[in-house]
């Protein structure tokens, strides 16, 4: 039988007017069809978190300065927002599909990821808001990264009022997202 | 023999005192602002680099001649090739470039970067042309065109191919066109 | 020891720098060398004739160092760059090539190569005016004497 654990379904970067930056989509598994594919459209995924922002906006009036903002609400028993935002109001959201990996049970695949296993077998029970710190850590360092790139200009991605920035286009950026989304899973430590 | 004494001496002036960081920035910053200015006209750009990288070339030799203590003269072209490779870049990027493809009337060579500090971080831009048109780091031909033309010999250097460019390597040609006669006084009427 | 002058000549034997440091002294004495133009242009022609005979008798590697008359010691010192500098002494001072190497390190290289705003060349006699420059040279010349 198997058992299944959640995962990354989406990350998103959301510049410090409010503009998107960068969205990245990942597959859940489907055990009807027994296939992988995305739990949500772009567009919902996209609405998923713009409603991110209030939740933002809100807590940061008693933010915490460590910038973890834990979880930003659950959006049903499968989906929630989980979010960081850095000392320049970069906002970073990762949304967890709670059954969206499979795994075998008693696989020796999940065997070393302690905590977060035996909090799979519990269907929506919440994760710990620091099982998601490597994540962010790793989309914090990607976006430092992202900066450094001289031909990447911050000013063309800051729009004022938050219309018409452009998103970010670096491949090396969409790599990394990528790589974070399909690495992570409760008890990793380092991506 | 003369790689080791050029070894050593790369490893004795060794110094460090900015942020490489703050370096790769700096540069990074330079060569985005020159393709701002240009509006992406990428081979002036090129050659803005180069004639940026000839004046600090024409100067940095003096460092270079200073901190390594090596006053004597190459005795070959091949020895030159072997102390800007282990001293010069040593000294001043703490890097070594390998030094092979040498033409066979030792007049030409290619330095092989397998590190490259300017190039740190950094992507291209994704308009179709910077990836075969723009050497990001084409101020490196300059230094040495410069330097060597303060040492009396003139030379021409290019990349040939870079890994922003999506190429396995890094890879600078260097052809020495003539040594420069001691320039004489003019003649009094 | 005596320094009476000092001069620097660059790649394109253009005279960038010359100092005196002779006393107002009495006439009689040995008034070795001026500064004037002129003078410069002949210590340029004597010291680059004298080396290139010392190159075409001893070999590329064999370096010009001094030559002496009943009155002054003329010291030469050229770098790889073809910077030459040269100085005028006393006939009893020793070799002076280290001294000169040590104007070149930590006068010239430091103060005047690595001023971004002096230009490299300098063209058309403008020579090298540079306080710090001056200041350090005077300095250590004065520190010798």
């Amino acid at each position: 039988m198997s058992a299944a654990i959640p995962s990354v379904a989406c990350l998103g970067v959301i510049g410090r007017n409010n503009n998107p930056l960068h969205i990245s989509i990942f597959p859940s598994y489907d055990p009807a069809a027994n296939t992988f594919s995305p739990i949500r459209n772009p567009l919902q995924f996209s609405l998923l978190l713009s409603s991110t922002i209030d939740v933002f906006d809100l807590r940061s009036k008693s933010s915490t300065a460590s910038g973890d903002f834990g979880l930003l609400h659950a959006i049903d028993d499968r989906l929630a927002a989980y979010g960081f935002e850095t000392n320049t109001g970069v906002r970073m959201v990762c949304i967890v599909d709670m059954r969206g990996r499979r795994v075998e049970a008693g696989g020796s695949g999940v065997a070393g990821q302690g905590s977060g296993a035996a909090g799979a077998s519990t269907v929506g029970a919440g994760l710990r808001d620091s099982e998601l710190k490597p994540v962010f850590r790793a989309m914090q360092s990607a976006y430092v990264r992202l900066l450094q790139n001289p031909f990447y200009d911050p000013d063309e991605h800051a729009p004022l009022g938050g219309k018409g920035g452009r998103r970010i286009t670096s491949k090396k950026f969409g790599d990394d997202m990528k790589r974070i989304g399909e690495a992570w899973t409760p008890g990793v430590t380092t991506l | 023999m003369a790689a080791s004494k050029a070894s050593r001496i790369g490893e004795e002036t060794r110094i460090d005192k900015v942020n490489a960081e703050l370096v790769t920035l700096t540069y990074g910053t330079i060569v985005a602002q020159l393709c701002k200015d240009f509006e992406d006209d990428y081979p002036e750009v090129n050659r803005q680099l180069d004639k940026m990288g000839y004046n600090i070339g024409l100067r940095l030799i003096e460092d270079y001649l200073a901190k390594s203590n090596t006053m004597k003269r190459c005795a070959n072209f091949r020895e030159t090739a072997d102390m800007i490779s282990r001293v010069g870049f040593k000294i001043f990027l703490n890097i070594t470039p390998q030094v092979t493809n040498w033409t066979t009337d030792n007049n030409s060579f290619s330095l092989v970067f397998d590190e490259n500090p300017f190039a740190d971080f950094v992507e291209l831009p994704d308009d179709g042309r910077a990836q075969n048109e723009l050497w990001y780091s084409n101020i490196l031909c300059g230094v040495l065109r410069g330097a060597l033309e303060m040492v009396q010999m003139q030379v021409e250097a290019h990349f040939i191919s870079d890994v922003l460019k999506g190429n396995d390597t890094t890879e600078m040609r260097v052809t020495l066109i003539r040594y420069i006669d001691d320039e004489l006084p003019p003649e009094d009427d | 020891m005596v320094v009476y002058s000092f001069y620097i000549f660059d790649r394109h034997t253009e005279c960038v720098y010359v100092k005196s440091w002779m006393p107002a002294q009495s006439p009689g004495t040995a008034p070795v060398l001026s500064t004037s133009s002129d003078d410069a242009k002949l210590v340029f022609g004597t010291v680059f004739s004298l080396r290139n005979m010392v190159r075409k008798l001893g070999g590329d590697d064999d370096a010009f160092i001094s030559y002496r008359t009943g009155q002054y010691k003329l010291h030469f010192y050229e770098t790889p760059a073809n910077l030459r500098f040269v100085m005028v002494t006393d006939t009893g001072s020793a070799s002076m090539r280290n001294v000169l190497h040590q104007i070149y390190i930590n006068l010239w290289v430091e103060y005047v190569v690595k001023n971004p705003l002096a230009p490299v060349e300098h063209k058309g006699g403008a020579g090298v005016n540079n306080e710090l420059f001056e200041l350090g040279l005077d300095q250590f010349i004065r520190g010798m004497m």
